[in-house]
């Protein structure tokens, strides 16, 4: 078996509001962080978009010179709707989305204020639907009826739910059934087996490893995907394969 | 050959067979709030054996909630149908009268068990209540293991308890469950290191900060650090990889997972 390559789906860069002493990392160790545990890739957010104001974490984060880092970064812009003018809408959202790199968005409705709902997102969503750009939103940020509701609304969205915990099923499960293309991110996923119980009742197609470093530790994230006891495809799906392959599906880079 | 490190053994995703490794902190069966994936006996050897785990220190959790008799009896089962794998801990129960409680753990050891298990806070009782003291004084005669689930701001099993209970108990060796489930409940209970000789340390929690590790074995020394991974509540590989991976010594490794529970637990090497 070759090593396996990871693709971090959930990695935050730039400096946060109330970092604890031991997570007080700069970009660089970050990804050094992330190299030590075989990650080669990493979708990575600015911490300013998402805890400040997406437009200046988003140029922030175009803005890093990440060249010779032992990790290549991807980008993942932070966006939100257009009504209040802080982001463009339609095409000149995807315009900009183009001229970012963005290789997928992240969506933070809970701690920027706004609603997941038809009217107050309906028009952002179809938006990103259309792209199928892959479009990330942290559980603490919405509700698996939520996801569900959205999911109905906008079948072609890619979702990728971050930090699932380990008390999901329950609650996932049933989403997952009608929802075909909600994903995973798997960093809080850590209930007894959960990831071979997922892979035998949905396939290994929907998770996306994810370390949600610098708060947390990486180690805990990679080792259930390296011990998972699935077979080899599935486990290099898990680590990269299948976030890749979202990526590559997008139409952003598409003039 | 040079002996390859703990580290890049786990980053190969290799179970740790020629290491002992020993899961203080385990439960079994199934549990009110999420389901619960094969956690009987069983599938938690299966995942134990893919890890390189060999022994399970467990109270399972309808011992923890509402039937510590019957889930006592059920931990007793499993050790005895799975031989070498699992140590039982008595759990108890605080809510329950101390005579009830003096008369389980009698019970318990008499049926080879070689810990205690309490949680205050899902009994919604206070770790140095009445109700406990008995059973206390016999573990302190014995130099037991009584693993208590510990958290941030958990008024009913706070620092301030430990310090007495150590001070009252001596010969108690209290593992406080969780150091490494918040930086918050760290920062508090590693405050009793240099106060109650005989407190240990456990790892366990579902997620880790960056440099927790690190940062308990230099308040607390790698001899009162345990693994502990909550077992089959929690898978136990993230614990695996968060230990594998911290910048602590291979020498630190080991004694985090198991030669110290070994110790604790009157384990020989296997
Ligand atoms: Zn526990």
């Amino acid at each position: 078996m070759g090593r396996l390559l990871f693709f971090d789906a959930n990695c935050t860069l730039g400096p946060r509001t109330a970092p604890r002493p031991e997570t007080m990392l700069t970009d660089a160790e970050i990804a050094a962080e992330l190299a030590r545990h075989g990650i080669t890739h990493a979708l990575c957010s600015h911490a300013h978009a998402q805890e400040l104001d997406p437009a200046t974490g988003n140029r922030r984060l175009a803005s890093l010179d990440t060249a010779g880092w032992p990790v290549v970064v991807r980008r993942c812009l932070v966006v939100m709707p257009h009504h209040t003018g802080e982001l463009p809408r339609a095409g000149r959202l995807r315009d900009y989305l183009r001229e970012n790199q963005a290789a997928a968005v992240r969506l933070c409705p809970r701690v920027h204020g706004f609603s997941m709902g038809a009217t107050g997102s309906g028009e952002l969503l179809a938006t990103l639907e259309e792209t199928r750009i892959p479009t990330l939103i942290e559980m603490d940020q919405t509700s698996w009826d939520e996801l569900d509701d959205v999911a109905r609304r906008h079948p072609g969205l890619r979702l990728v739910a971050l930090r699932v915990g380990y008390r999901a099923d329950r609650m996932m499960y049933p989403v997952l059934e009608r929802r075909a293309r909600i994903f995973i991110e798997t960093s809080n996923y850590v209930g007894h087996r959960a990831i071979e119980h997922f892979v035998d009742t949905f396939g290994a197609g929907r998770l996306v490893f994810g370390t949600a470093a610098p708060v947390f530790a990486p180690g805990g994230a990679v080792a259930p995907v390296l011990y998972a006891e699935v077979d080899e495809a599935a486990k290099s799906a898990i680590a990269g394969g299948n976030l890749r392959r979202l990526i590559e599906d997008s139409s952003v880079g598409e003039a | 050959m040079e002996a390859r490190s703990i580290e890049a053994r786990v980053l190969a995703g290799e179970a740790l067979r020629d290491e002992l490794v020993v899961d203080v902190h385990c439960h079994m069966g199934p549990w009110a709030a999420f389901v619960v994936h094969e956690g009987g006996p069983a599938g938690m050897v299966r995942t134990m054996d893919r890890c390189g785990i060999d022994w399970a220190c467990i109270a399972p959790h309808a011992a923890i909630g509402p039937d510590f008799g019957g889930g006592n009896d059920e931990a007793a089962r499993a050790r005895d149908e799975i031989p070498g794998r699992f140590i039982a801990y008595c759990t108890l129960n605080g809510r329950y009268p101390a005579e009830a409680n003096a008369a389980e753990l009698d019970r318990c050891l008499a049926m080879g068990f070689r810990g205690i298990k309490l949680h205050p806070a899902v009994h919604q009782t206070p770790l140095d209540g009445p109700n406990l003291r008995p059973a206390f004084e016999t573990a302190s005669a014995r130099e037991l293991p009584v693993l208590v689930h510990t958290w941030h701001n958990d008024a009913l099993a706070s620092p301030a308890m430990f310090e007495a209970l150590c001070h009252d108990f001596p010969g108690i060796r209290f593992i406080l469950g969780h150091t490494g489930g918040s930086p918050e409940g760290a920062d508090q209970y590693l405050a009793l290191a240099p106060k109650c000789e005989h407190v240990y340390f456990d790892l366990c929690g579902s997620l880790m900060n960056l440099g927790m590790i690190e940062r308990i074995v230099d308040a607390a020394g790698d001899e009162r650090v345990l693994f502990g991974s909550d077992l089959p509540f929690i898978d136990c590989r993230p614990m695996l990889g968060y230990i594998g991976f911290s910048r602590v010594s291979d020498e630190s490794k080991r004694r985090i997972l198991g030669l110290n529970a070994a110790r604790l637990f009157g384990l020989g090497d296997r």
